[in-house]
Formats: C-alpha cells, structure tokens, sequence
C-alpha cells in the first residue's frame, strides 16, 4: 500500500508546551482520512508541519513522497489546501483570487472550475471582505481543487459552517473527489459528525498523541456496546478485561463498550467475566458513539 | 518561477495598492509642483506652517503604508497567509516586492526630482547630484521599513516595532556605544564624513539579509535579533569609519593668556551636580562637586583665517592634590553666539581684499572647555590658589573666493559643485530683497562637505563701495541670516523633495522698526554694482592654544553639603 502522508514519531514544541507527541501515522494513498480530536489536542499542529508551515521538533513527516522540511512549489501544486484560520486576500472578488490562483497551477481546469463555481453556488463578482464565511470557504476550496490535487488537506473546514453550506460544501468535496483518478483527502475535525460522511479512514487524536488509527469499516466493527444481565445484583469482575470499556454495573446490569468485538467468542468471554451472567444483549455504535466512548474514556484517564 | 508569474504577482499587488500608491505618488508631485513655483515666504521668527514640510510628513506616513501593505498583503510572520500554502518561490515572492518598491518609492522620486531641478535650469550634474541624493535617502528609508516589516504582520504592528526600534538603536548610539567605544578623542559629534553611506549600506545589506532570511525561515525572532545585529553593526561601524582622525597637537600660535585668564574664567553652578566619592569635612558623606567652565578667546589668528575648535585638554591642580585631567571633543558651540552654524562671518569677510562687513556680528571666536574638580579640591583650592592648563586643538581655514557673479536676475554661477541662480533682486528705500535658488546639498550625506565644518559663505558685496554682507544657512537649521544690519530680518524658505537636496532661498533684508541703514548709501544705489560672491573654506593646518593659567581666585563654594 502507497501513502500519500507519512509521520514517524513526529512532535512539535511551542515552547515548552508539546502540541503534537510522538505522532506515528499513515494516510493510504486514495483514502478520505479524517483526523479528529477535541479542540487543543494538536490537529492544526500537524496539519501545519505536513504544509512545512512549522518545522517538526522531532521525527519526520513525508508529504506525497517528499521530506515536509522540504516541501516547496513542486509539491505544493500538487497539493491542495483550506483551512479554518487561512487569510485570504480579501481585496480580491472570487474571480479575482481564481485568476491570480490560476497561473501557478499547470493543471489548473478552467471548466472544472467553473462548473465547481456552480456547484457551491459562488458569486464570482462578490468581493470576498463582503463574503461569510462559508463563502470564504466554498472560494477556498474552488482555487483548492481546480487543479485537480492528488492530496487534498483541509483543516476544520466546516467549523461555524450551517448546515447547508456544509452540506454543499461536502458534496462539491465528494463530487471532485470522484473522479477518475483517486485523491487522497486528509481532513481534520473536532466533531465527528461533519466528517462521518467523507471519511472512510479514521484517526483520534487528543492531548498530542495519536490514539488510533484505522478504516471506518474496521472501526465499526471492532465496537460493540454490551449489556450482561445477572440473576442477582450486578458486580464488575474482579479483573475488567483491557478491551472492555467504560465498563459499569447498576442494579442487576453490567454495561461495558467492547473495542475487540468478535461474535464468535463474544459470550464465551462474557460468560468466563461474570459466570452469573443470564442474557448478552449487543449492540452495534455509530461513529459518533465511539468517538464519545473513546473520548470518555481518555478523560477518565487524564490524558 | 518564469517571468510571466512574476509580473502577475506584481500585478496583482498594484492592484491591490493602487490607491495608497496614487496617493504617495501625487504627494510627490504636489512636492515638486511647490517646489518649482511655491514663492511665499515663511518668517521663521513666527510659528508658521510649512506646507512642504507637511508633505514630507504625509509622504512619508504614506510611504511606511505602501512598504506595510504590499510587504504584510502576503505577509511572512505567522502561518496564515494564503501564498504561504501555494506553489509560490518564497525568494521569488520576495523580489516581487522589492522590486516594485524600490522602483516606485526610490526610484520614482530621483528621477521626479531630477526632472525639476533640470526644469528650472540648473545643470544636469548637479540635477543628477540632488536626484542621487534622493535616492539615497529613499532608498535606506525603505530598508529601514523593510526590515520592520517583515518581521510584523500590520501597520499598526510595524508603527510599534517602529518606535521601539528607534528608541533602541537611540538609546544604544547615545549610551551604551559611547561608553563602551570611547577612547580618546572619540566622543564624536554628529554623522559627518563617510559615516552617513557606512551606516546606511550597511542598513541596506542587512535589510536584504533580514528580509530574505526571513522568508526562507519564517522565523520572526531570529529575524528580529538580525535587526539588532545589523543597527548594532550599523551603530559601531560608523565608530571607526568616517571619523576624524586623533588629531596631532601641531603649530602654536601666540595667545594672550594673561587677557584671557582675567576676564573670562568663571565657575558655574556649585550645587546641582554631584558625585559619590566625595566627603567633606564638615563631616557627613557629600555628593557635590565642581565644574569650572573655560571659555577664551584667541588672540593673533590672521585676518583671513577661521579657527574652528575641535578638541581639547585639561589638566587642573590644587596644590597639595593629585592633578585632575580632562580631555574629549569640543562642541562646535560655545556660550557665544558668534560662530553658529559653521560660520564666523567677520573672518569671512576680512577675506575680502579690503572689504568692510556692514556689520561686525562679533568679530571673534570663542572656544570652551569644561573641568571638573571634586569638592574636596574646590575647597582646598579657597586657601590654597590652583592651576589650570588647557590645550585647545582647533582645524584652522582660510576662505577663498570660489566664484562670483553680478546681483542681476538671471545670474547664474556654478562652482564647488553646486549652482545658484539670482532669480530676484527688489530694492527700495528699506528693503533689499534677494531671491536666490541653489542646489545645497544635503552636507550630512555628502562627504566633501560634511569633512568640513565651516560652511561655504555667500557675501553680497558692492566693490564700490567696499561693503560687504554675509549670508548662509544650513539645510538643517533654517536661520536668520546675518546680513549685516541691525534689526535684518531675513526670510529663509526650505522647500525639500524627498531629502534635503536644495534650498530655494528667498533672501528678504528688511530693517525692523527703529533701524537704519549701516551703509553709506541708500538701498538701491547700494545694489547698483552689487555682487554675490562665494567664499570656501580651505583647511590649512592644525593649531594649538594652550593656556596656562596661575593662582586662580574662584569664587568661594556657596553651598556646602
């Protein structure tokens, strides 16, 4: 498998504060990667270091291919890129920040462009100082994919978008995307929601260190929310098995999210727990619903 | 980068600017305008407002916006900036920027100013002269914004830097490079000589260095410290080059001393300046101590010669006393108010085969010096006389007539590198009114006038009548000039492009209420005939003054603490 980014235990310092710890991770070639993690816990950090916006601390970072210390127009017009906190030149009507885009991309796609234009319901003639900001944003993304990136990095792109917006900014994002030559989307996020949609691959991040880092339909599986039913009052086992999660026991229940779900040795397992165990009721966890187990879970021990 | 993306990147930046820069760009013409055709008069004994002076404020405010905004548009601090994640040379970004900057902001104003300076007749030598010192000026006034600018990420963040950086590069000349350069004579006056250039190509460099260090990096601190690396280099360069050289004591020259050392030693304030080191016996730790200030004149110095006073060295003894010595650099002043502004008129027209000033401003020169002594001396020195000698070191100049030319409209003389036109001459039963329009230089940043501090003189004299009248200025110090009768109040008008590269004087001779003419003549029988001369100074040697001066008498402490 092809990565379009790699990071080999990359940190960055501000100071003595470290934003991004010992970051190990692979961005497959093609895949929409979400990276999401709650506010502070490093994600615009590493997003910065992949643009050679910041130098990494420690360890290294390759960017299609190239050392992210490195990286310069060659790569960069491979590379497309929108983020959250990016000034735009806002002098410049919509129109004005296409054509001064333009020439610095030999693949820029003046149909592509417009017909993207279109689609996000630009104004080109509106001036972008007077523009909101999910017009910002759309404009961002137009002179982002125009030129048909093969790597394509957003950085919290859809905070304080509506719901529309977001909702035609994903498929202007999905639409070019879909083309006939695979893009890799890397993609951060502090709610899951917005990148549920576009991400097939996932990574969790939170205080600086990467926590895991997967395709969603692996995600999906391996969690499980389980609840044990007992004859009498419900205690937790002596020894709590490191994949069950979150682990509680009210009344005559004991519930617990498990991170290794297999269905075959689900009950065996259960039952060697709690031998008092009477019913194994399972049920499958939305995304959302494992982001906010994991995310309760590295709370609850203090990272 | 190819060519072509590199005019599209300049492009869009004139886009973007287009008006600041029409603004800037019609100040500078507004300038000219004023400065070919303005007339009026400007009475510098009243506050009175300068219209070029303004413009010069406002081009220059306009100046630091337009290096601000096309510099900070695509700013290089932070990581915000939209260019920074595009496939854009950072050194070619860079050079996008200066280039249009330096072509608008330096380049623009040279040539501007050589245009009018050739448009009011003045030779293109000397056009080319005053538009080179434009650029000059321009130019390290940019690399001084540069260097601010791209280590800020806005105006208001770079009128700060600004501010805080010229307080420090002050408080760093003024203090700290002194104290730790000083050794003597090397407590040296203003910028003169090669320093201006030294200190400004060194600027220059290192605001290329700063900038281009700080968009390969983007790293705004140690940018920042290059700055101050780069004022400082600036600072402490222009210690060592450009600066007079440790002056040899050489001929002596007979000084009446015993004159001297009675009428003109006086002590100054006793009580306000004060020392740790001191302790009295009437018992207590004291901090007062004792500053005696000499001033002499110098006796016997030939008629066509001007002394200008440049060092001096003390050394005073209270017998009993360990001896106290002094010694530094003069001021080019003294209490006297005879030699200011570079020009002891009365000797510049002694220059003059047989020439009579209309009036004697002063006829002499005055030099001082200042010796400290601890209280404990100045005690002793009551019952027991001290001694003071005094070595002063003076550059001596004889002034020659460099050119001249008759007191008629249209006169045109052209010598020493700088032109004037007599452009007006009105006489009446009062007044004498002289227009005159020359290419002064700025003398700060030229060399060969900076080297001397006596300053060329212009004498308006009727060969006649063997009368004479001395007039001068200094581009910094708009003055009065001394034309030789009571109560003249002359007017002086400054009109600057972009530095100050000329001096279009409107020269007014109007007696006040009360006075009279010196002359034997009226007015304008006086300017029948009349001449402008110009007088140079010629350095012919150094000279030694010492004074020895026994048993002093000072006045006794008046307050002791």
């Amino acid at each position: 498998m092809s990565y379009a980014i790699e990071t080999e235990h990359l940190s960055h310092r501000y100071g003595r504060t470290e934003a991004v710890h010992d970051l190990t991770l692979e961005v497959p070639t093609g895949s929409l990667f979400a990276l999401v993690g709650p506010n502070g816990a490093g994600k615009t950090t590493t997003i910065k270091v992949l643009m050679n916006l910041l130098q990494p601390s420690a360890g290294r970072a390759t960017v299609l291919g190239t050392d992210s210390r490195k990286i310069g127009p060659p790569t960069l017009a491979r590379i497309g890129y929108v983020s959250e906190n990016q000034q735009l030149p806002e002098w410049m009507t919509v129109a004005d920040l296409a054509a001064y885009c333009r020439p610095f991309y030999p693949t820029w796609d003046p149909k592509f462009a417009e017909s993207l234009a279109k689609q996000l319901g630009l104004s080109m003639t509106k001036r972008l100082k007077a523009c909101s900001r999910g017009m910002k944003m759309k404009a961002a993304l137009l002179v982002s994919l125009a030129y048909r990136p093969e790597l394509l990095i957003m950085d919290e792109p859809f905070a304080g978008l509506d719901a529309l917006v977001r909702e035609e900014f994903s498929s202007g994002i999905l639409e070019a995307v879909g083309g006939e030559r695979p893009w890799t989307v890397f993609v951060s996020s502090h709610d899951i929601d917005e990148v549920e949609r576009l991400s097939d691959w996932i990574g969790i991040i939170n205080n600086g260190k990467l926590e895991l880092a997967e395709p969603v339909t692996q995600l999906l599986a391996r969690f499980r929310q389980v609840e044990v039913t007992v004859g009498g009052a419900a205690a937790l086992p002596p020894s709590v098995p490191g994949s069950w999660l979150l682990a509680e026991a009210t009344g005559h229940v004991v519930r617990f999210t498990d991170s290794r779900f297999d269905e075959a040795d689900l009950r065996a397992r259960v039952r060697a727990a709690i031998p008092e165990a009477s019913d194994i009721a399972v049920t499958p966890l939305s995304l959302r619903q494992i982001f906010i187990a994991l995310a309760r879970v590295f709370r609850l021990s203090g990272e | 980068m190819d060519r072509h993306l590199f005019w599209h990147l300049i492009r869009f930046d004139f886009r973007a600017q287009r008006l600041l820069l029409a603004a800037w760009s019609g100040a500078l013409l507004i300038q000219a305008v004023v400065f070919a055709f303005g007339s009026s008069a400007i009475d510098f004994g009243q506050p009175a407002f300068s219209w070029d002076m303004a413009l010069l404020i406002v081009r220059g405010g306009l100046m630091m916006a337009v290096v601000s905004y096309v510099i900070q548009s695509d700013a290089v601090v932070g990581t915000q900036a939209f260019w920074m994640t595009r496939p854009i040379p950072r050194m070619a970004m860079l050079v996008s920027k200066l280039l249009p900057l330096v072509g608008w902001l330096v380049m623009l104003p040279a040539v501007v100013t050589f245009a009018t300076l050739v448009a009011l007749g003045l030779r293109a030598a000397d056009s080319l002269a005053g538009a080179w010192t434009v650029a000059f000026e321009q130019g390290f006034t940019l690399a001084a914004i540069v260097m601010a600018a791209v280590v800020t990420a806005n105006l208001a963040q770079l009128v700060v830097a600004g501010i805080a950086g010229f307080t420090v590069v002050a408080l760093l000349n003024v203090l700290v490079l002194p104290a730790v350069t000083v050794t003597w004579p090397a407590l040296g006056d203003e910028l003169g000589g090669w320093q201006p250039a030294v200190y400004a190509a060194i600027v220059g460099v290192g605001a290329v260095i700063v900038a281009v260090h700080q968009y390969r990096t983007l790293k705004a601190w140690r940018s920042l410290a290059l700055i101050c690396l780069t004022m400082t280099a600036a600072g402490f360069a222009t210690q060592y080059w450009g600066t007079r050289e440790p002056l040899p004591y050489g001929t002596s020259l007979a000084v009446d001393t015993s004159w001297v050392a009675h009428s003109t030693i006086e002590a100054s304030d006793l009580k306000n300046i004060k020392t740790r080191r001191v302790t009295l016996a009437a018992g207590g730790p004291d901090t007062g101590f004792q500053r005696v200030w000499l001033e002499t004149r110098p006796a016997g110095v030939p008629d066509d010669v001007a002394l200008w006073p440049v060092a001096a060295r003390s050394e005073w003894t209270v017998p009993g006393r360990a001896p106290v010595r002094w010694q530094g650099w003069l001021a080019p002043h003294t209490s006297r108010d005879n030699i200011r502004n570079g020009m002891p008129n009365a000797n510049a027209i002694a220059a003059i085969d047989g020439t009579k000033a209309l009036r004697d401003p002063s006829g002499a020169l005055y030099m001082s010096a200042v010796t400290v002594i601890s209280a404990a001396d100045y005690q002793q020195s009551v019952s027991s006389p001290p001694s003071l000698a005094v070595d002063f070191t003076c550059d001596a100049y004889r002034y020659r007539i460099a050119g001249r030319v008759p007191l008629t409209p249209g006169s045109m003389m052209s010598v020493a590198g700088r032109s004037v036109v007599v452009t007006e001459v009105k006489a009446s039963e009062w007044t004498l009114h002289v227009s005159l329009r020359e290419t002064l230089l700025d003398e700060s940043v030229l060399p060969r006038e900076a080297a001397i501090p006596i300053k060329p003189v212009w004498v308006f004299r009727n060969r006649m009548l063997k009368e004479a009248a001395v007039g001068g200025w200094s581009p910094w110090h708009p003055q009065k000039l001394t034309m030789g009768f009571a109560s003249t109040g002359v007017v002086h008008r400054q009109i600057r492009v972009g530095a100050d590269i000329m001096n279009y004087a409107l020269t007014e001779v109007r007696p006040g209420a009360g006075a009279r003419w010196h002359t034997t003549v009226p007015v304008d029988d006086w300017v029948k005939g009349a001449e402008l001369l110009l007088l140079v100074p010629e350095k012919i040697g150094i000279v030694t003054l010492p004074l020895r001066l026994g048993r002093l008498e000072l006045p006794p402490p008046s307050v002791v603490r």
